[in-house]
């Protein structure tokens, strides 16, 4: 088992490394300056601002001290947030965009498992292909679309603040109620089909066959192998997830990371970009960590497999 | 679905075509899906043949105009027809879906191919690849492509000059073609890989090795044509999730810029006035949720049909 979460956690580096990498050598390729704004600046204070945040030093140099700061998690001053280092800048919005993302996860495991045992429960019935198509339209109703849909509801009936951050306990609601709902809809596909297999297992069948009650049966016997196909898109989902905020944070114009990271790329705020990118890194890779040891305990099969 | 499940079972008598085609016949939810498709794909590429109003043409007499006998689908702050708009936008959004899902496709079959092909080290090594890169965020390298390249692209005289006669060379387009394409075909390349692997133990490998043909004449003669109904059955499902992603991007800024616009950019167009014109919002999500449905609908039928060994789920 350690050498199995050793082995995934530095494979989880490499990839970091891979990500920054090549983050920093899209940008710092890019034509365009940070320091560029509507008005034209003269070309002496360019240099000179360049020379001061040492941007006219050879770029394996740059990269190098990049990559020495994201060793230290501390990326230096942001380019285009002035006043701010990237550390702050993330410290600010790092807990909007996770509230969401933690919410949206949350509430989409706590809608499709239940709904998804139903109906697997329930298979081949009115039951099940209504909950089933249901799910369908939840995936294929993008979030862009039910977000601003769900928040002119909100605003029409006056039950919750739509847009902004000022009540932060409240605001993270809708956001992440239409980041579950769509999430919901793929976890309930996930564990029909999951339970809909672990059902169908010998072993389920002896336990039924010494009298225990169907209840008990669905819940401790085949659940646990039913949520295989959910935990492995846990990391998919985090990954996705953290797309999905961007969006959201775009529809409920929310100060998260997203908004930061759209505008550091068209900023060319690069300490700003790789500060973000290492954010949204560590927390897919902490999360594939996580998922790939749960699945490692729920069937010891799946890292056996994984190892070899 | 068990991607290794074997297509050449359940080809015996008819062809696999026509057997696949009488079984989807049947299927009445992927048939609506298909006329539906076939239906919008007609009106927005037809419809501007057919007395579409211009959809640059502003009426400042008539703006924001709920959807009226003039303006069908109403009209935005600039007067421009929404009906008009939602028709030249859905052009782009298809062609930017089937475009990016092509070069995604491309990429995607002859790596996995090629890599199931060779087997061995080679195999292993290719596939390492692929692990580490569905590991990567893949929104955020598609984010920092687009934005990075667009200006870049900008300055191109060729693409000014191509632009003119097709609209397919606009930089943005292009830019959208491969930034999504490249990111798109690490599940092609794995389920073709793994249904070569089973393809390529069998005698008809073995007659053509035989035979002296080269290789490369095996692998896109004789083996690809074998696993056309996964690579179709997956391309379906592809589209839309490309269409999606480039909804997602033009929605946020990135993706199709004006003077273009996609569902995406209309979409976003619409949620900005949503409080006072809600139509605005409304068909263009009506449009884009309707093509979305109706390829992932087609894809599981076609799934059901090309492939019945496979459940549904």
């Amino acid at each position: 088992m350690w050498r199995f979460i050793i082995s995934r956690f530095l494979q989880a580096f490499v990839v970091l490394f891979c990500i920054l990498t090549i983050t920093f050598f899209l940008t710092a390729l890019a034509p365009g300056n940070p320091f560029q704004e509507d008005k034209a600046i003269p070309k002496h204070i360019l240099a000179k601002m360049d020379a001061y945040w040492g941007r006219d030093q050879p770029l394996i140099v740059q990269y190098g001290k990049q990559m020495a700061n994201f060793a230290r998690l501390d990326f230096g001053p942001s380019f285009g947030n002035k006043g701010f280092t990237v550390n702050e800048v993330i410290g600010m919005a790092f807990p909007v965009s996770f509230m969401i993302g933690f919410a949206g996860l949350f509430i989409a495991l706590a809608i499709g498992i239940p709904l998804g045992v139903l109906s697997a429960v329930k298979r081949n019935t009115g039951v099940d292909y209504s909950l089933m198509s249901l799910a369908l339209i939840g995936i294929c109703l993008p979030t862009f679309v039910i977000g601003p849909l769900l928040s002119i509801a909100a605003i029409k009936l006056g039950w919750l603040p739509a847009l902004g951050w000022e009540v932060p306990w409240l605001n993270w609601f809708l956001p992440g109620l239409t980041l579950g709902l769509f999430y919901g809809a793929y976890f309930a596909r996930l564990t029909r089909a999951g339970m809909l297999e672990t059902l169908s297992q010998d072993y389920i069948r002896t336990a039924r066959s010494k009298g225990v009650s169907e209840t008990r049966v669905v819940l401790f016997h085949a659940l646990k192998g039913g949520l295989v196909p959910v935990v492995g898109f846990i990391g998919p989902a985090v990954a996705a997830l953290i797309g999905g905020s961007f969006v959201m944070e775009s529809v409920f114009q929310l100060p998260g990371l997203g908004t930061h990271f759209i505008r550091a790329v068209t900023n060319r705020d690069t300490p700003l970009l790789l500060g973000c990118v290492a954010t949204f890194g560590l927390l897919i890779l902490i999360t594939n960590l996580l998922s790939d040891i749960l699945l490692a305990w729920l069937n010891p099969r799946h890292q056996s497999a994984s190892d070899s | 679905m068990d991607p290794t499940t074997r297509l050449d079972q359940i080809e015996q008598g008819t062809s696999l075509g026509k057997d696949a085609w009488l079984r989807l016949r049947k299927n009445k939810l992927a048939m609506a899906s298909l006329i539906l498709f076939v239906f919008i794909a007609l009106l927005c590429f037809m419809g501007p043949f057919f007395g579409v109003q211009d959809p640059t043409a502003t009426h400042l007499d008539a703006k924001s105009q709920p959807p009226n006998k003039d303006f069908l689908l109403g009209s935005e702050h600039l007067g421009r027809d929404i009906l008009s708009r939602i028709l030249y936008g859905g052009q782009v959004s298809l062609i930017v879906g089937f475009i990016a899902t092509f070069v995604s496709l491309i990429i995607g079959v002859s790596y996995g191919a090629i890599a199931g092909y060779i087997g061995g080290r080679t195999d292993a090594i290719m596939m390492r690849i692929v692990d580490v890169l569905y590991a990567l965020p893949f929104m955020l390298i598609v984010i920092i492509l687009t934005a990075t390249f667009s200006d870049a692209l900008q300055d191109i005289e060729f693409l000014h000059a191509m632009k003119e006669k097709s609209k397919v060379f606009e930089p943005d387009l292009l830019l959208l073609f491969f930034a999504i394409g490249f990111v798109e075909w690490l599940t092609m390349a794995r389920i073709v890989r793994s249904q070569i692997i089973t393809l390529k133990k069998q005698e008809f490998v073995e007659a053509a090795v035989s035979l002296g043909l080269s290789h490369k004449r095996i692998i896109f003669r004789h083996l690809i044509p074998n696993v056309f109904g996964s690579i179709i059955v997956y391309t379906t499902l592809t589209v839309p999730s490309v269409m999606r992603l480039e909804a997602i991007l033009s929605f946020l800024g990135l993706g199709v810029k004006p003077p273009n616009s996609s569902w995406g950019s209309l979409i976003k167009e619409g949620a900005d006035r949503m409080y006072s014109d809600p139509w605005l919002l409304v068909f263009p999500a009506l449009f884009f949720s309707l093509t979305i449905f109706s390829l992932n609908f087609l894809g599981d039928g076609l799934r059901d049909a090309l492939d019945p060994k496979a459940s549904k789920d």
